[in-house]
């Protein structure tokens, strides 16, 4: 039988012990995404007929609070008193910041806001669809009116606005509330959230029973907070929607050169209260 | 016409005053809304201000859109609407429903107590539940509602028992005969009835979160001042200006949203502006918790490491050479 040297097994023992403990001290640095965005799913044009929206998560850390926020702005038919200059055309490089200074309410909602000295969440981003360039703006004062006048009043008042100039200088103009869908009351059909196994289902009111499907007047509108969330926690929302009441302006006619979009749905994650990456922004068509 | 627009948006905008004062109190708002001709609004609005008791901010507008984000605002005390027809309520629905359970004031006038127009505003603010309508479309014979006192409260403070208001008809809950049909199942007060009809004229609803309406489902006017019904005719008579403030106070003045929102506001605004700061730095501290707990593992783990890399040395590598030699 081969005599193996005994030093030689020494040598090789120490340098399996250190090398792991070298692999160990790495490992436990490794920088991760703090969560994962497994799923976006949605119609890219909605008609009357079903169509569903899925989405979901996993967090690769531990945080203390994850909130989950979705709001569905649509397009709106502006009347001549909805605009202080209703005749007001843009071009190409105005900021979409002006399409929004021209609606009446948009300046008298940020003047009054500004009175106490509060300011919405701003968003702006580059855009592409159906081809053509533009310019997002989005101002969204659910947050800190819900912290002032309560949640309960935030997430029933159109409070999400969105202002776009595409790069023919075509102007548009959405505005929202924070939700999963346009009026979730008439258009949802179903609605799931789940943290890991805990799920939750809505159904519309007729069809709600038990404590297993609960009515859709008690689901939570857009906004989902999470306390004490661990690594590798998944969070999924899964809803079905049959388009039956749309919003004034939805699919309405479209020049050449003009996107023909009908909904901006926008997803953010808060992770300890600090927004991870960038707002997830879903553009839908009429048509 | 563009002119007079941007005049009155940026009248609008200017004359706000602060809404946070010196020390950091909130004014109260009381927002009046009349439809397309805000002349009625202007007019309400003066009476308002006229009243010492009432020390609140009026404000008029001309959307139902402003209404609507209005009934987020912390400093909205009231919101008095007057309709005369649907589109003019549009959107109102959730905000203004919102806005009264949350304990907020409300006035409703005209449309906005008839239910196939206003839906549930009807139903679960202005509890008229109103179906049907009585019109003097007439104007031969004078066209007024005749108030008949049915119960006595701060709201008929100062008034007589009975009088008219010029009006063109009210809206009323009815069978299928067209007779008035009271609704019972909700706790209301009715101040005046219908001499006609028997129906509420004025009728006011507290809700369980302090939340107060006055519903006037017979003022029933016409933006045109040739016409016997004209708003400003209604305006002239002092038993209208009389029972519209004290509506006003009793709505505005006794309902809970405000003073509930109010007295912790400034604190409410510093900890929304640093509630992110808040959660950043619980999780900092959460994180660097974590941290610790898992430095003091991987040093354990690196510490018993070391022992046996030490053991191992000693026996198999150090003690064979000490043999060896």
């Amino acid at each position: 039988m081969v005599q193996i040297d005994k030093r030689i097994v020494g040598l090789a023992l120490v340098s399996v012990i250190l090398s792991t403990l070298i692999m160990l001290t790495i490992a436990g640095e490794r920088v991760e995404e703090p969560v994962e965005i497994l799923k976006n799913e949605y119609p890219k044009i909605l008609t009357g007929r079903k169509s569903t929206f899925s989405f979901a998560m996993v967090s690769r850390k531990r945080f203390e609070n994850v909130e989950l926020m979705f709001s569905m702005m649509t397009t709106k038919s502006l009347k001549v008193k909805d605009m202080i200059d209703s005749r007001k055309e843009y071009n190409a490089t105005d900021s979409p910041d002006e399409v929004l200074e021209n609606i009446v309410k948009f300046s008298w909602l940020k003047n009054q806001t500004s009175l106490l000295e509060i300011e919405p969440e701003k968003f702006e981003r580059e855009i592409t669809f159906q081809g053509i360039g533009g310019r997002m703006v989005i101002y969204d004062y659910t947050s800190i009116l819900a912290s002032l006048s309560g949640e309960d009043i935030a997430v029933e008042v159109p409070l999400t606005y969105c202002a776009i100039i595409d790069e023919n200088g075509n102007d548009y103009y959405f505005e929202g509330k924070s939700d999963f869908f346009y009026k979730p009351e008439l258009n949802m059909i179903s609605l799931t959230t789940s943290h890991n196994d805990n799920e939750s289902s809505y159904l519309p009111e007729d069809q709600a029973w038990g404590d297993v499907k609960l009515p859709m007047s008690t689901a939570p509108k857009g906004i989902l907070e999470y306390h004490s969330v661990e690594k590798d926690d998944t969070f999924s929302v899964i809803y079905t929607v049959e388009m039956t009441n749309t919003p004034s302006g939805f699919g309405g006619p479209v020049k050449e050169g003009e996107m023909d979009l009908a909904m901006v749905q926008m997803i953010r994650a808060y992770l300890d209260g600090e927004l991870f990456d960038e707002p997830i922004l879903n553009l839908i068509r009429p048509r | 016409m563009k002119c007079i627009q941007i005049l009155l948006v940026a009248f609008l905008v200017v004359s706000f005053s602060p809404a946070l004062g010196e020390n950091g109190e909130l004014k109260p708002v009381i927002l009046v809304y009349t439809g397309i001709d805000p002349g009625f609004a202007e007019m309400l609005g003066d009476v308002i201000e006229a009243d010492e008791a009432i020390d609140s901010e009026v404000q008029v507008v001309e959307t139902p859109d402003i209404l609507s984000v209005a009934a987020a605002l912390p400093q909205t005390e009231c919101i008095i609407v007057y309709a005369s027809n649907q589109a003019e309520m549009e959107g109102l629905e959730d905000p203004l429903i919102a806005f009264f359970e949350q304990g907020g004031g409300l006035i409703g006038m005209r449309d906005i107590c008839y239910e196939p127009y206003a839906a549930d505003l009807a139903i679960e603010v202005f509890p008229i539940h109103a179906n049907d309508s009585v019109q003097q479309l007439s104007p031969r014979e004078t066209r007024a509602r005749t108030y008949v006192l049915e119960e006595d409260s701060e709201i008929t403070s100062g008034l007589p028992e009975q009088f008219p208001l010029l009006s063109m008809g009210t809206y009323f809950s009815a069978d299928s005969e067209g007779n008035y049909l009271e609704i019972r199942d909700v706790e209301y007060e009715v101040a005046y009835v219908d001499q006609e009809t028997g129906s509420p004229l004025v009728l006011a609803y507290e809700n369980e979160h302090g939340g107060r309406s006055v519903a006037l489902p017979g003022i029933w006017t016409i933006p045109n001042a040739r016409v016997d019904i004209y708003y400003g005719n209604l305006l002239q008579d002092d038993n209208f200006v009389k029972l519209f403030s004290n509506m006003v106070l009793w709505a505005a003045k006794g309902s809970s949203r405000f003073p509930g929102i109010q007295p912790d506001l400034q604190e409410k605004i510093e900890e929304a502006k640093g509630r992110a700061d808040r959660l950043k730095e619980e999780a900092e501290e959460a994180r660097r918790r974590e941290n610790t707990r898992q430095l003091i593992f991987l040093v354990a783990i690196w510490a018993g490491g070391l022992l046996v890399c030490g053991v191992i040395i000693k026996k198999m590598i150090l003690v064979p050479i000490e043999v060896e030699a």
